[in-house]
């Protein structure tokens, strides 16, 4: 049976500041399903050399993230089958954007939901031009449209309806 | 050779006994013709003879047949003229006697026709009454199967204008359905189509009034930070204390 040390959940909770998102961490996922057939298939031809198989699918802070996970590994297959588990179960946040963010505001996000909500988590971003700014959150069963377009909608019907009978 | 095995006088012997014994049959031979000449004479002579009377007995027997022939002829005739005199007499009997019979037999005859006749008469009508009968009973049974055979065929008729009805009444039932789905699609498609094209109106006009309010349209920085500010309100609300 796997066992999870306190390195280990260090380690894991590095791996999702990294991912934050879920597109990202579906990339991760294929990539850790290329990593385990590269690595099969050294050990059956070389021996285990595992640095080379991570070096080969990841760089930079995630390859030494990886090598760092899988160095006190005894198995390597159940190791990566407890990742990937891992990746799955952790909790989405969906947040629905007018623009297209960029990967600094989209770490500036996440880094404020870990700190509000309190956990490691992925971000589920879409896009929605129409809600023209704002956000609209969906989290825990909870479901919170702020965006402008539900304002100005708001405001027509109240203050601005004599405004919007002119405009249609 | 045989002069030469023979002697002389033996040859000379045989010679003279085979040339006497020569001279002697041709002696006989022209003794026996003078003989059978003078023979032969006579066998004609005879027969000359017996020919004549032959012919004249022919003769004579042919006359005596031809006497004989003409008498029975004779005889005949006369026979003959006497059998068809005592014919004619009896004739005359006989045919008043058959006139006799003959209108017996055609009275007894009428008679008999007449009887006949009526009771053919009788015979016909009866035929005829039977027949009438008969044939008042097939018109009859006639009647009665067509009137059958036409009940019969309006009910089918009925049937199948009954059927028919019902499959025109299904197949415009069917066909109003294909239309009204067809119709219903068609305005699905149109109502689609229409907010579709409202949805994107009152984009674009909610757009321009976002505009207006906000006096300008936001810049990438402003869209983030006013993402910012709207989690902000939401963390007031409270809506993350609870993890």
């Amino acid at each position: 049976m796997f066992l999870k040390t306190v390195e280990d959940m260090k380690i894991e909770e590095k791996l999702a500041d990294l991912l934050v998102s879920i597109s990202n961490s579906k990339k991760f996922l294929d990539e850790l399903d290329l990593f385990k057939r590269k690595f099969f298939t050294i050990t059956e031809g070389k021996g285990t050399d595992i640095s080379s198989a991570i070096e080969e699918i990841w760089s930079g802070e995630k390859r030494e993230i990886m090598k760092k996970y899988f160095e006190n590994s005894s198995n390597f297959n159940e190791s990566a089958d407890y990742l990937r588990d891992y990746i799955l179960k952790l909790p989405k946040v969906s947040l629905t954007l007018a623009i297209q963010p960029r990967n600094e505001f989209l770490n500036r996000l996440y880094l404020w939901m870990k700190e509000h909500a309190g956990n490691n988590m992925l971000l589920d971003i879409s896009i929605d031009p129409k809600i023209i700014g704002g956000l609209v959150l969906s989290y825990k069963g909870n479901y919170i449209n702020k965006s402008l377009s539900v304002l100005i909608d708001r405001y027509f019907m109240t203050e601005g309806k004599e405004y919007a009978v002119k405009l249609l | 050779m045989l002069s030469t095995a023979l002697e002389p006088s033996l040859f000379y012997f045989i010679s003279l006994v085979f040339i006497i014994f020569l001279l002697f049959f041709c002696l006989v031979l022209i003794i026996s013709f003078l003989f059978f000449r003078g023979t032969i004479r006579d066998i004609n002579k005879t027969d000359l003879v017996i020919k004549e009377e032959a012919h004249k007995k022919a003769l004579q027997m042919l006359e005596d047949a031809r006497k004989q022939s003409m008498k029975i002829l004779e005889d005949s005739l006369s026979k003959a003229q006497e059998i068809i005199n005592e014919t004619k007499a009896l004739s005359d009997e006989t045919k008043r006697s058959i006139n006799t019979h003959f209108d017996d037999i055609t009275q007894g005859q009428q008679v008999e026709l007449s009887d006949l006749s009526a009771t053919l008469l009788n015979e016909y009508k009866d035929e005829i009454r039977d027949q009438k009968k008969k044939n008042i009973e097939t018109l009859q049974t006639i009647s009665h199967e067509v009137e059958t055979e036409v009940k019969n065929e309006i009910s089918e008729f009925k049937d199948v204008l009954h059927k028919e009805t019902i499959n025109a009444e299904s197949q415009i039932q069917n066909k109003i359905k294909q239309d009204y789905s067809a119709i219903e699609n068609e305005l699905k498609q149109y109502k689609h189509d229409k907010l579709s094209s409202l949805d994107e109106k009152i984009y674009e006009i909610i757009t321009l009034v976002s505009k207006r309010i906000i006096g300008k349209a936001l810049s990438l920085e402003e869209h983030e930070d006013f993402i910012m500010k709207v989690l902000e309100d939401i963390k007031k609300e409270g809506v993350f204390e609870n993890s």
